[in-house]
């Protein structure tokens, strides 16, 4: 019932079995709220009565990053999609496996910041290789807070950081990927390290669709 | 000019819209424009790496760090590729929990496709931007689930001036995120892979999340093409 669309990763993991059942009753009045602004929102007063199978969210591909040495946290991937609208709004693991479970983001702090760059780079020109637009080496104590004082340093200066986020949408029909890169759930506090081939459980909580608990393999990209 | 450029049209590919959103604009910043594909690099020599060059290249070769490996005893590690070879250099931290593992399993994959022959002439440094927490053991253990031993290099300085010049001849950098209640702090940096040939220039630089494929395209041909090579 939850197939995979498209994945791009190499190996299809088995899919475990919805266990949003019991949690279920809870979420529905919430669910029912936001399914009928959107019904109503779309003008199709008709579906109000849909079934709620039908707003299954599929997950595809659920894996989680072995981790390479003593590090105390992990992120987990995989690819969502609902027939519905609908979002994901948290995550959690056995609390033998780990303490904390967040969504989070990989960013660029670049982003939409594009302006200027190439004056910046246009700068390298004075001097010799290195130079380029990092020609005051006394800005980067700077950096240490505060990262509108990167805009100056732009073009090959993509930084990636990570923030945490409230939910991930997940507009109906659309395949949302939690990814390197972009969107994971990062896992933290993990009492042992996650050793590839093993499988973890996680449960995925959605506004709309209750709680789903995956399987997610163990591996490294 | 001082213009990086990507030499050759077909581009990395991107994992995803947003990846791919990122690298056109982080392209775009950089002054590449897609007519600008077609003229390569304008000095007519043929040239088919996947990643990002500049025009000078950066030299790094002078620059020395403490290589904190468990036979190299703090000796000073020249950035720069053995004689024929390539040094690979990405500024991370074992902290990192999606995008330096992915690009340190990334390369892994790309050293792979490699012939063993060519996979011996390349040595993977990651210098740790985050020496507190990054101990030369951590870093060891780190490196060591992705490389052989005798493959990588730990490059570890807790003198933070010393770290700043070194990522400055890169154009790399990185922020320490203040500290949480638990004393935790993110890390944000920038993370190309670069790769140093034996002379100590830098001769192409790769985007996070490019193809593994792509790295072991460009690697083959800079292998290929090094001076000492006499076998092409």
């Amino acid at each position: 019932m939850k197939t995979a669309s498209a994945t791009s990763a190499e190996s299809a993991v088995p899919e475990t079995q919805a266990d949003g059942s019991s949690r279920r009753g809870r979420r529905m009045f919430r669910g029912g709220i936001a399914l009928t602004v959107a019904v109503i929102a779309a003008g199709a007063l008709a579906a109000c009565g849909s079934g709620s199978s039908s707003d299954e969210v599929s997950v595809s591909d659920p894996w989680i990053r072995v981790t390479p040495g003593t590090q105390d946290m992990t992120a987990a991937y995989m690819d969502l999609e609902s027939p519905v609208d609908d979002k994901l709004v948290g995550a959690s693991v056995a609390s033998n496996i780990a303490e904390t479970v967040e969504l989070h983001e990989t960013t660029d702090s670049h982003s939409g910041d594009t302006s200027g760059s190439m004056d910046d780079m246009e700068m390298g020109d004075q001097k010799g290789p290195g130079k380029g637009n990092m020609a005051d080496s006394d800005d980067m104590s700077d950096m240490e807070m505060g990262s509108d004082s990167m805009s100056e340093m732009d073009g090959q200066m993509k930084m990636m950081g990570m923030k945490q986020v409230p939910s991930i949408a997940l507009p109906a029909g659309e395949e949302v990927k939690l990814e390197p890169g972009g969107y994971h759930i990062m896992i933290m506090g993990l009492k042992d390290p996650i050793e590839a081939g093993d499988e973890y459980q996680i449960t995925l909580e959605f506004e709309n669709a209750g709680e789903i608990a995956v399987q997610a393999i163990a591996r490294d990209n | 000019m001082w213009r990086p450029s990507f030499e050759r049209c077909r581009r990395p590919v991107f994992r995803s819209p947003i990846l791919a959103l990122l690298a056109t604009i982080t392209a775009v910043s950089v002054g590449l424009v897609a007519s600008g594909c077609e003229s390569g690099n304008g000095s007519g020599e043929p040239n088919e790496l996947n990643g990002m060059t500049r025009t000078p290249p950066n030299e790094v070769g002078r620059l020395r760090l403490p290589q904190v490996n468990p036979e190299s005893d703090n000796r000073a590690g020249a950035l720069a590729g053995r004689s024929g070879g390539v040094m690979l250099v990405y500024f991370g931290f074992t902290s990192c929990p999606d995008v330096c593992p992915t690009t340190l399993a990334d390369l892994r994959l790309a050293l792979e496709e490699l012939d063993e022959e060519d996979r011996s002439r390349v040595r993977v440094a990651m210098i740790t931007v985050d020496p507190e927490r990054d101990s030369a053991e951590v870093l060891n253990e780190y490196l060591g689930h992705f490389f052989p031993a005798r493959d990588f290099s730990s490059l570890r300085t807790t003198d933070r001036e010393r770290l700043r010049a070194t990522e400055k001849v890169f154009g790399a950098s990185h922020r320490i995120g203040p500290p949480d209640s638990e004393g935790d702090y993110d890390v944000s940096h920038t993370a190309q892979l670069y790769a140093v040939d034996d002379e100590g220039t830098v001769v192409v630089e790769w985007p996070f999340a490019t193809e593994p494929s792509a790295m072991a395209s460009d690697l083959a041909q800079l292998l290929g093409q090094a001076p000492e090579d006499d076998e092409t």
